[in-house]
């Protein structure tokens, strides 16, 4: 992918721009709002990591500025501790998505993956496939090679996040947000509790396992077709 | 043993009661000085008149004293004096007075005893003189008597008087001090109760306790800013750590993928807990600071418990379930007040988390919610092993740990949290014994 990086601390653009490279993604870095401006009007980019905090026009600015000129590129704030008030404020003026600095480089990939495919999935009647399995997520529906499965809402809302994001991880982290509105980390992991719920309804028939453990970051539906 | 007073009352009452003390010794002799003199000066013209009476030494017969005796009756300057004049056998001889008997020789004081006409207090001098005969002269101590009666009563007064006055100006001390301290213990309380923002009230007045309230002011100000400073360094490096330790935790990851099946795949899963119970500590280190810093607070909203802890319930089910226990939620209907629902949240998973991570399996945790019409009470009961009630407060402080819970996980955070989380909605955590095992209670104001 390629990232515009906007952070005006040069130590934290440097970091993030090696953890982005580490992962195999192109960026770019403006340290203030208004090169960041000029250079997401001029060059496409895959999303923007914004610094709310920034000389010259702030994050919240630079997202507003954006979204109006209807460049609609994804935006992931990275917002300092306690700036609740500003994260609610970028999300109102177009980001896409708030993420605490400092964030794991692979929370930042799996949150842009997913805005991405939000994005991509906007024309479904809400249905959903990953290999075999096929969701509606509007009828609450799961079906696993003909087979109707019935799945408690928790569970199914899980399983569709894993398939919207097939291909790609699914963090800890984002399961707590989108599942549970948690804007915390719990204790003990209620994902693996659920996960492990969500795969004996998949391979009650004795089918194979279709989600991949990414131990230490989350899971992930593999899709070959 | 020696009495030392130690508080201000004591000192004043002391202060006063020596004072008073040395007033009444003051009066006492002043009255007993003047009392006396007027005695002697009563005693010494009684002397004078006799010695008039006897005359000198030349004409010294029973006639002569018996002749001045009736021109003494007759003088104005002596008329408050009596005189009697007895010869050797006890006959009357001259002067007016009657008495059914004679006072011993010398000075002695009479009442109504003695009978006298008109006297009621009298002072006598009797004398032998020549020829055996017997002298004896009576004063009437009347008007002595009433000075020295309103003599003693002015010392009285006056003892009062000043008496009240000095109890008067020590209790308006007293009252004024204490008022100054209690405004400064006042204070005192409430920053000990964790408002660091209390502060002494000043007058203006510049007076000495203004300028010591001032002084206490300025500490406080001084341990106000300390106290930011090290907030802020304790930030700062946990800000610092989080990123390389987030940056690690990376990498960790990324090896125990790699690890996976080989000798070495054990031993990086290991390290990456590890890590994530750091990044644990860091995470809830930062979430305490948010809450306590009360910004939170702007974005309360109506909030109803009973719906809070029935998702948290359903929520923690499955996982209480693998953990072997049994999990249930009992509420009396809505119970509706105002706060951030993501911190209520927040508290109510880390106190049901805290029992099914502290128990034995096979606990059964009961979730309760109870509204009543000023506070709303959420309570989180286990029957396992409990905590000893001298470990209740202990376990709620941050880093604040059973000895016995040192070898499994947690990080001392879990109830810090939740109490912070209490307290910003303005209510309390208390652990009690359920006997058997541990019930964690919540209580919150009620106020929509």
């Amino acid at each position: 992918m390629r990232l515009l990086v906007v952070e005006d601390d040069a130590r934290a653009a440097r970091m993030l721009v090696s953890d982005m490279a580490d992962l195999g993604h192109d960026t770019v870095v403006a340290s203030d709002g208004r090169a960041a401006l000029l250079q997401a009007t001029d060059e496409p980019f895959d999303a923007i990591l914004l610094d709310v905090m920034l000389p010259h026009v702030d994050g919240i600015g630079v997202a507003r500025a954006l979204r109006d000129r209807g460049v609609l590129v994804p935006i992931v704030m990275l917002t300092a501790l306690g700036d609740l008030d500003q994260r609610l404020i970028g999300l109102d003026a177009g980001a896409d998505d708030y993420l605490v600095k400092p964030a794991a480089p692979v929370e930042i990939e799996a949150r842009i993956k997913a805005i991405l495919r939000r994005s991509a999935r906007t024309n479904d009647h809400g249905v959903m496939r990953a290999g075999d399995i096929e969701v509606n997520e509007i009828k609450h529906r799961v079906v696993r090679a003909g087979r109707v499965l019935s799945l408690p809402k928790l569970e199914f809302q899980m399983l569709c996040e894993l398939i919207r994001n097939k291909n790609s991880v699914v963090t800890r982290q984002m399961f707590y947000k989108t599942v549970w509105d948690y804007d915390f980390e719990p204790a003990t992991n209620i994902v693996e509790s659920y996960i492990r719920r969500v795969r004996a309804q998949l391979c009650a028939a004795g089918e194979s396992d279709p989600i991949a453990t990414i131990r230490g970051v989350g899971y992930m539906i593999v899709d070959h077709g | 043993m020696s009495f030392r007073p130690r508080s201000l009352r004591a000192i004043m009452l002391l202060y006063v009661g020596v004072i008073v003390a040395v007033l009444l010794a003051v009066r006492g002799a002043n009255y007993v000085i003047i009392h006396d003199a007027l005695n002697r000066e009563v005693d010494r013209r009684l002397a004078l008149e006799a010695h008039e009476v006897t005359g000198d030494a030349q004409d010294g017969s029973i006639a002569a004293m018996a002749r001045r005796i009736r021109t003494k009756e007759r003088a104005h300057e002596s008329a408050d004096l009596m005189f009697l004049l007895r010869d050797r056998a006890g006959r009357h001889v001259a002067g007016d007075l009657r008495l059914a008997a004679i006072p011993p020789v010398g000075y002695s004081d009479f009442g109504d005893g003695a009978g006298v006409d008109g006297v009621t207090h009298g002072r006598a001098f009797v004398k032998r003189v020549a020829d055996g005969a017997t002298l004896a002269i009576v004063s009437d101590n009347d008007v002595v008597d009433a000075f020295d009666a309103r003599l003693f009563q002015a010392q009285w007064v006056g003892l009062a008087v000043a008496s009240l006055l000095f109890a008067g100006g020590a209790a308006a001390i007293v009252w004024q001090v204490s008022r100054r301290l209690r405004a400064m213990q006042r204070t005192v309380d409430a920053v000990m109760a964790g408002n660091l923002a209390s502060r002494v009230p000043v007058d203006g007045s510049r007076n000495e306790f203004d300028r010591q309230a001032m002084a206490f002011n300025a500490m406080l100000d001084r341990i106000d800013a300390l106290m930011a400073n090290v907030k802020h360094a304790a930030r700062d490096v946990a800000h610092e750590l989080k990123s390389p330790l987030a940056r690690l935790r990376t990498r960790i990851a990324a090896l125990e993928r790699h690890a996976a099946g080989t000798p070495l795949g054990d031993e990086s899963s290991a390290i990456l807990a590890e890590t994530d119970q750091v990044l644990e500590v860091f995470a809830s280190l930062m979430r305490l600071w948010e809450i306590e810093g009360g910004q939170r607070r702007s974005h309360f909203v109506s909030v109803d418990l009973e719906q809070l802890v029935h998702e948290v319930g359903e929520t923690l089910a499955p996982v209480a379930e693998d953990a072997g226990d049994t999990l249930s939620v009992q509420t009396t209907g809505p119970a509706v007040l105002s706060g951030d629902v993501h911190l209520l949240r927040q508290m109510v998973v880390n106190l049901v988390e805290n029992a099914i991570r502290h128990t034995p399996a096979a606990t059964r945790i009961d979730v309760f919610v109870r509204a009543t019409g000023t506070a709303v009470e959420i309570g989180v009961a286990d029957d396992g092993p409990g905590i000893p009630a001298d470990a209740h407060d202990t376990v709620i402080l941050r880093f604040g740990r059973l000895e016995s819970s040192i070898d499994r996980p947690g990080h001392g955070l879990g109830l810090t949290l939740v109490d912070a989380i209490a307290r910003l909605h303005g209510g309390s955590l208390r652990l009690e014994d359920a006997a058997p095992g541990l019930r964690a209670v919540i209580t919150l104001p009620n106020v929509p």
